[in-house]
C-alpha cells in the first residue's frame, strides 16, 4: 500500500510552467489513493503564486517566501513544512507521467535508500536521461556528469544504462524522492554551494558517506521542460562561475585522499598559470571565490575528516551507476 | 584605479605634440599611483595586422597594435576594419575602469563603441577636428580653411575632391592637400570644380549618401563619450558646431612640462648677434613652413632661422629642405622630447606660421615656458594662445609681406623682443593638467559604476555581484589573487609543504608571465616573419646555387662541347680539304658536264624553238587554213554569184541573141521588105522615110550588138579578175609558198 507523500516545488512565478507541472501531478495523484500534499513554496519573493493557486489548484498549500531565497532554500522550507516523511521535491518544469510515485516509494523500502530518483526525460525524449549521473575526476577536480545526454549513439560501453535501477552518486534536484527526517539528519542543503548548482551533488554524496544511498528507478518517469530559469535571468559569467566555484568547493569538502589532495593542489597551480596564459578568466573567477568562501566549506571538513566515513573512493566505486543492480 | 589612454602614435615611433604629451601624461598619472595603460598604433610590415604587445615604460604599461594598413577611403579613415576588435581585446585583458581617448585617428570611431558596450566610461580629447571630420584639420583638398562645418553637401565634395587627388599616383603623399599652383591647368580645374558649390554634382548622388552614412556613424561612435574635453574656446564651438552636445564639452587647457624649459636663459634680443628665428613642429602643408621660408628668404636685415621639423610628406619636406638650404636658413630635421629644452634654447623666437584651423600647438606653451615670444598667424585659436604685442605678434595667415615685416620687427628692435618675451607666462604644468583629470576619471567612475540589472534574483545577487567585482580586474590579477589563496588552501588541506612556496608567484612575476606570453607570441610572429624572409632567402640562395650549379654544369658541357667542336672542326676541315679536292675534281667535271649539258639544253633550246616555231607555224597555218578556207568559201560564194551573173549574163545573152535574131530577122525582114519597098517604089520620098526607119532599127541593131560585146567583154574581164585574185591570194601565202616548194621539192 501506498505511503502518503509530500510533494514539494519551489517556483518562481512562470505560473504557465507551475499549471503544466501541477495538471500533470493532478493526473498521476487522481490514480492514488492516500493522503498525498503538494506544497508550492513561491520563491518569487512577490507573493505571485499563492492567489493563482488558490484560484486554479486550490487544493495545493502555498508557502510564500518574503523575498527570493533561491532554489535549495526553497526547498528546504517546503521540506521543512511537509507534513509526511516522504518528500518529492520537483522543479516547476517538470512533469510526471502517471504512476511515477509507487516504484520510487518502493526503492524507499529499503531503509539504506535515502533517495530514489526518476527516469528524468530531457523535454519528454525517451533516450534523453537526465537522472542517470556519476561523479568523475576532471584534472583532479570534481566534476558531476550527464553520461546518457554525453554519449553518443555508437557508445556501447553505456549498455543498458538508464534501462535498469542503479545506483546514483546524487539525486538531480529536480524531482526525486526522500525521507525527510534524514534529509534533516544530513542537515539539508550546505549553504556554502548558494546561490546555486551542485547542493544536490553535495547532499547525495554526504548521504552516500553516511552509509545511505541513492537510487536510479528506472520505471518511475517524468519529464524535465527545461527552461533555463537560472540561465535566464543571470548573466553566463555568473552562472559559470557558481559551476565552476561549486565543483572546487564540493572537491576540497570531500576529496579525502592525500595524494589526490596535493595532485589537485598542484593541478590548480599548474591550471593558474594556464589560466592567466590562455585569458581563461572564469576558471580564475571561479577560483577566487572558491577560495574566499574556503571557510565556509571547511566547516564541513568534518565529514571528509571523519574516522567512520567512507573515503572518496569508496563511494565513488560504491555510487557508480555502471553497477546497476 | 586603471584607465587607457589610447592614442593614434607613440614614442619612439611617433614625436608628433600630441604623441609627446600623452607619453609624458601617462607617466605624471603613473607618479600618482594610477595604473595607466597605453593602447598605441604602430606599422610593422613583417608582423601581422593587429598584434598585440605590452611593454612597461616609466610606470606604466604600452600596448603596441599593428597597424599596417592605410586607409584608402573615408569609411577606412572612420572604420578600419578589425581594429575596434583588436582594441575590445585590449580592454577585455586590461580591464580599465576608464578609457581616455587622446586620438582615435588610425584606429577608427569603432573603439570609442567598444568601451561603451563593455560599459566602461571614456573621455575623449579633441585634439584636432577629427571628432567632427575624418580629415582632422579642417583643411579642403586645396588647403583653403574649411568653412562649412556640418554641410555634408560640402564634406562630400571635399571627399570627391580627396578621391580625386588619392587616384593620382603623383600625390599619393599629398596629406592635408595640395597647392592648387602646383598642378596643371586641367588637374586644378577638375579639383576646383570637384569643390565648388556653384557645381553641385552631389545632389542625390552616392557621394553624398556616403558623407552622411559617416556623418551619422561618427556621431553615433562619438554618442558613447561620457566627456569630450577641447584645449580651446574656438575648438569647443567648433564640436558644438558639428553637433556634440555643448553639456558634453567642456574645455580643458594642455598642461606641459616646463621644468626644464623654465630653466633656460632668456632669448638673445639680437643686440649681440643676428636673432634666431626658430621652427618647431611637423613639416606639414598646412603649418605654413613654407610661407615662414618664404618671408625669411624676404629678410632685409640679418637674421637666422632654425628650423626643427620633419614628417612623412616626404616630397614637400624634401622641397622645403632644399629651399631652407637655399635661403641659408638652418634645416635640423625631427628631435626626440627629451632634446625640446636643447632646441628651445638655441631659438630666440618661435614662429608657427600655420595656415589652417589651428588649434592650441603645445610649441607655442613650451616656447612660453622658456620665455620665447612667438609670432603665429592670426586664428581664433591661436589668438586664445599668443596676444598680439604681448606675449608675441599676430599676422595674418599665409601673408608672407606681413610674417616678413614681423620679423623684420624683432630683427630691428632688440627691445621689442625682450619686451614679449618678459611678458610671457608659464603656462598650465603637466600636474595640474594630471590632477584635473583624476579628479574628472574619479567623477566618471564613481557615476557610471556597474550595477546590475533589476531582474536578477536577490538570492543571487551577492554571489553575482562578486563575480562582477571580479571582472574588473586583470587577468593577471585574478591569477595572482588565486595564487595567493592556494597555498592557504593547501596548507589546509594538509598538503605538500612545498605547495607554501605558491604566494611567491607574485603580481609582477605573474603579470611578466602574461607580458611574457604576448612577447613570445609576438616573438613568435616576429620569429615566423624572419623565418619566412629567411626560407625566402634560403629558397632564392637554393635557386642561386642551382642555377649557378646548372651555370657551373652548362659551362662544362659548353667547354667540353667546344672541344669536341674543335676537334670536329678539325676533322671537318680536314674532310674538307680532301673534299675540296675531290670538289675540285667534281668541280671540273661538272664542268664539262655543265658544258655537254649547256650544249643539250641549247639544242633542246633550239629544238624546243624550232618546235615552237614549227607551232607557231602550224597554228599560223591553221589560222590561213581557216583564212583560205574562208576566201576559199569566200570565192566559191563569188565565183557561185558569178556564174550566176555568167548565167545570167549568157541567158541575157541568149535573150539579146535571141533578140538580135529576131532583130537580124525583122532587119532582114525589113530589108527584103525595104529592097522590096524601094523596089516597087523606087527612090520616092516615103521610100526616103521607110529608109530613115531602117537605119534607125539598124543603128539600134548596132548598139545592141554592141552592148552584146562589152557586156561579153565585161563577162570575161570578171572572169579573167577572178581568176586572178584567187591566184594571186593563193600565191602570196605561206600555202602558196608551200606549195610552190612543194611543186618545186616535188
Amino acid at each position: 500500500m501506498s505511503r502518503a507523500v509530500s510533494i514539494v516545488i519551489p517556483a518562481m512565478g512562470d505560473v504557465l510552467l507551475l499549471e503544466f507541472a501541477l495538471a500533470s501531478l493532478a493526473r498521476a495523484q487522481a490514480l492514488r489513493r492516500g493522503d498525498d500534499e503538494i506544497l508550492v513554496v513561491d520563491d518569487s519573493g512577490e507573493g505571485l503564486l499563492g492567489p493563482w493557486l488558490m484560484e486554479h489548484f486550490p487544493t495545493v498549500r502555498c508557502i510564500h517566501n518574503s523575498e527570493n531565497i533561491g532554489f535549495a532554500r526553497a526547498l528546504s522550507a517546503g521540506v521543512q513544512a511537509a507534513k509526511h516523511e516522504l518528500v518529492f521535491a520537483m522543479n516547476s518544469d517538470v512533469r510526471v507521467r502517471a504512476g511515477f510515485l509507487e516504484p520510487l516509494e518502493a526503492a524507499l523500502g529499503d531503509e539504506k535508500v535515502f533517495a530514489a530518483v526518476p527516469r528524468i526525460l530531457l523535454d519528454g525524449r525517451e533516450g534523453a536521461i537526465e537522472s542517470i549521473v556519476e561523479v568523475r575526476l576532471e584534472n583532479f577536480i570534481a566534476r558531476a556528469a550527464q553520461p546518457l545526454l554525453e554519449r553518443r549513439a555508437t557508445d556501447a560501453a553505456l549498455g543498458k544504462l538508464g534501462a535498469v535501477d542503479c545506483p546514483l552518486p546524487f539525486p538531480i534536484g529536480g524531482a526525486f524522492l526522500f525521507r525527510r527526517s534524514i534529509f534533516q539528519q544530513l542537515g539539508g542543503f550546505d549553504p556554502a554551494f548558494e546561490p546555486f548548482y551542485l547542493e544536490d551533488l553535495d547532499l547525495g554524496w554526504r548521504a552516500w558517506k553516511a552509509g545511505l544511498e541513492c537510487r536510479y528507478v528506472a520505471s518511475s518517469v517524468v519529464e524535465h521542460h527545461h527552461r533555463g530559469t537560472i540561465g535566464a535571468l543571470l548573466p553566463e559569467s555568473v552562472v559559470l562561475a557558481a559551476i565552476e566555484r561549486n565543483r572546487l568547493l564540493f572537491t576540497w569538502k570531500h576529496l579525502d585522499d592525500s595524494a589526490l589532495l596535493e595532485a589537485h593542489v598542484r593541478a590548480l597551480a599548474r591550471r593558474v598559470a594556464e589560466a592567466l596564459v590562455d585569458e581563461d578568466r572564469n576558471f580564475l573567477s571561479a577560483l577566487c571565490l572558491a577560495l574566499e568562501d574556503r571557510l565556509s566549506a571547511a566547516a564541513f571538513a568534518g565529514a571528509r575528516t571523519g574516522s567512520s566515513a567512507p573515503s572518496w573512493e569508496r563511494v565513488q566505486r560504491a555510487c557508480d551507476p555502471r553497477q546497476s543492480r | 584605479m586603471r584607465i587607457a589612454l589610447v592614442v593614434h602614435g607613440f614614442p619612439p615611433h611617433e614625436h608628433g605634440g600630441v604623441e609627446n604629451h600623452v607619453a609624458a601624461l601617462a607617466k605624471c598619472l603613473a607618479r600618482r599611483g594610477i595604473s595607466v595603460e597605453v593602447f598605441a598604433p604602430r606599422a610593422d610590415p613583417t608582423l601581422r595586422e593587429f598584434a598585440q604587445r605590452r611593454e612597461q615604460r616609466d610606470g606604466y604599461g604600452l600596448t603596441w597594435v599593428i597597424a599596417n594598413r592605410v586607409p584608402q577611403s573615408a569609411a577606412g579613415h572612420l572604420d578600419p576594419p578589425g581594429m575596434a576588435a583588436a582594441f575590445a581585446e585590449f580592454l577585455d585583458r586590461m580591464r580599465p575602469a576608464l578609457v581616455h581617448f587622446q586620438h582615435a585617428q588610425k584606429l577608427g570611431v569603432g573603439i570609442l563603441e567598444a568601451a561603451a558596450l563593455r560599459g566602461i566610461p571614456s573621455i575623449y580629447t579633441a585634439h584636432d577636428y577629427f571628432s567632427v571630420c575624418h580629415r582632422t584639420v579642417l583643411a579642403r583638398p586645396d588647403l583653403s580653411r574649411c568653412t562649412t562645418l556640418g554641410d555634408s553637401r560640402a564634406c562630400a565634395r571635399c571627399d570627391s575632391a580627396v578621391s580625386y587627388l588619392n587616384g593620382r599616383k603623383r600625390w599619393s603623399d599629398y596629406h592635408a592637400g595640395v597647392f592648387p599652383e602646383t598642378l596643371v591647368a586641367s588637374e586644378r580645374a577638375e579639383l576646383a570644380s570637384r569643390l565648388d558649390p556653384a557645381l553641385d554634382l552631389f545632389n542625390h548622388s552616392a557621394d553624398f549618401d556616403e558623407r552622411e552614412r559617416l556623418d551619422r556613424r561618427r556621431k553615433q561612435a562619438f554618442s558613447g563619450v561620457d566627456l569630450v574635453l577641447a584645449p580651446t574656446e574656438f575648438l569647443r564651438a567648433q564640436l558644438i558646431a558639428g553637433g556634440f552636445d555643448p553639456q558634453r564639452v567642456e574645455l580643458s587647457h594642455y598642461g606641459i612640462e616646463n621644468d626644464a624649459l623654465g630653466r633656460l636663459a632668456p632669448p638673445r634680443d639680437g643686440s649681440k648677434g643676428p636673432l634666431t628665428f626658430g621652427y618647431i613642429g611637423a613639416a606639414l602643408k598646412h603649418k605654413g613652413l613654407h610661407v615662414l621660408l618664404d618671408a625669411y628668404a624676404s629678410l632685409e636685415l640679418p637674421a637666422r632661422l632654425s628650423i626643427h621639423a620633419g614628417s612623412s610628406d616626404r616630397e614637400y619636406v624634401a622641397e622645403l629642405r632644399a629651399r631652407a638650404l637655399s635661403v641659408g636658413a638652418h634645416w635640423h630635421g625631427a628631435f626626440g622630447a627629451e632634446d625640446l629644452p636643447r632646441v628651445m634654447d638655441g631659438i630666440d623666437v618661435l614662429v608657427v606660421p600655420s595656415i589652417w584651423w589651428e588649434n592650441a600647438p603645445f610649441v607655442i606653451r613650451e616656447a612660453f615656458a622658456a620665455a620665447r615670444p612667438v609670432i603665429t598667424s592670426n586664428l581664433p585659436a591661436l589668438r586664445e594662445s599668443v596676444h598680439d604685442s604681448i606675449d608675441g605678434l599676430v599676422v595674418e595667415p599665409g601673408d608672407v609681406a606681413a610674417l616678413k615685416a614681423a620679423m623684420q620687427r624683432l630683427v630691428a628692435r632688440p627691445e621689442l623682443v625682450q619686451g614679449l618675451s618678459s611678458n610671457t607666462r608659464a603656462p598650465r604644468s603637466l600636474e595640474e593638467q594630471a590632477d584635473e583629470l583624476v579628479a574628472r576619471y574619479g567623477e566618471l567612475i564613481a557615476k557610471r559604476r556597474r550595477a546590475l540589472p533589476a531582474h536578477i534574483p536577490a538570492s543571487a545577487r551577492p554571489f553575482a555581484e562578486r563575480v562582477l567585482e571580479l571582472e574588473s580586474h586583470t587577468t593577471a590579477e585574478l591569477a595572482q589573487r588565486a595564487a595567493g589563496g592556494l597555498a592557504g588552501l593547501a596548507r589546509s588541506l594538509g598538503v605538500g609543504a612545498d605547495l607554501a612556496a605558491l604566494p611567491e608567484l607574485e603580481a609582477v612575476a605573474l603579470e611578466r608571465l602574461c607580458d611574457a606570453r604576448r612577447e613570445i607570441v609576438w616573438r613568435v610572429a616576429e620569429a615566423r616573419s624572419r623565418e619566412l624572409e629567411l626560407e625566402r632567402t634560403r629558397a632564392a640562395a637554393r635557386d642561386f646555387d642551382h642555377r649557378h650549379q646548372a651555370l657551373v654544369l652548362d659551362l662544362q658541357r659548353s667547354v667540353a662541347d667546344g672541344e669536341k667542336a674543335r676537334a670536329a672542326v678539325l676533322e671537318a676541315e680536314r674532310e674538307l680539304a680532301q673534299r675540296a679536292k675531290q670538289l675540285d675534281a667534281a668541280a671540273l667535271a661538272q664542268i664539262d658536264a655543265r658544258e655537254a649539258l649547256e650544249r643539250e639544253q641549247r639544242a633542246h633550246r633550239e629544238a624546243r624553238e624550232a618546235l615552237a616555231a614549227a607551232g607557231a607555224a602550224l597554228a599560223l597555218t591553221q589560222r590561213e587554213c581557216a583564212l583560205l578556207a574562208g576566201v576559199r568559201a569566200e570565192l566559191e560564194s563569188t565565183l557561185a554569184s558569178l556564174q550566176r551573173t555568167a548565167s545570167e549574163e549568157a541567158q541575157h545573152s541568149a535573150v539579146l541573141e535571141h533578140h538580135l535574131r529576131e532583130t537580124q530577122r525583122h532587119a532582114q525582114w525589113l530589108e527584103t521588105e525595104s529592097a522590096n519597098f524601094v523596089r516597087r517604089f523606087g527612090h520616092s520620098a516615103t521610100a526616103l522615110q521607110g529608109a530613115k526607119d531602117v537605119r534607125a532599127v539598124h543603128d539600134l541593131l548596132e548598139r545592141v550588138q554592141r552592148e552584146l560585146e562589152w557586156r561579153r567583154g565585161e563577162m570575161r574581164a570578171l572572169r579573167e579578175d577572178g581568176g586572178r585574185i584567187i591566184r594571186a591570194l593563193v600565191s602570196r601565202s605561206a600555202l602558196g609558198r608551200r606549195m610552190q616548194a612543194w611543186e618545186r621539192e616535188s
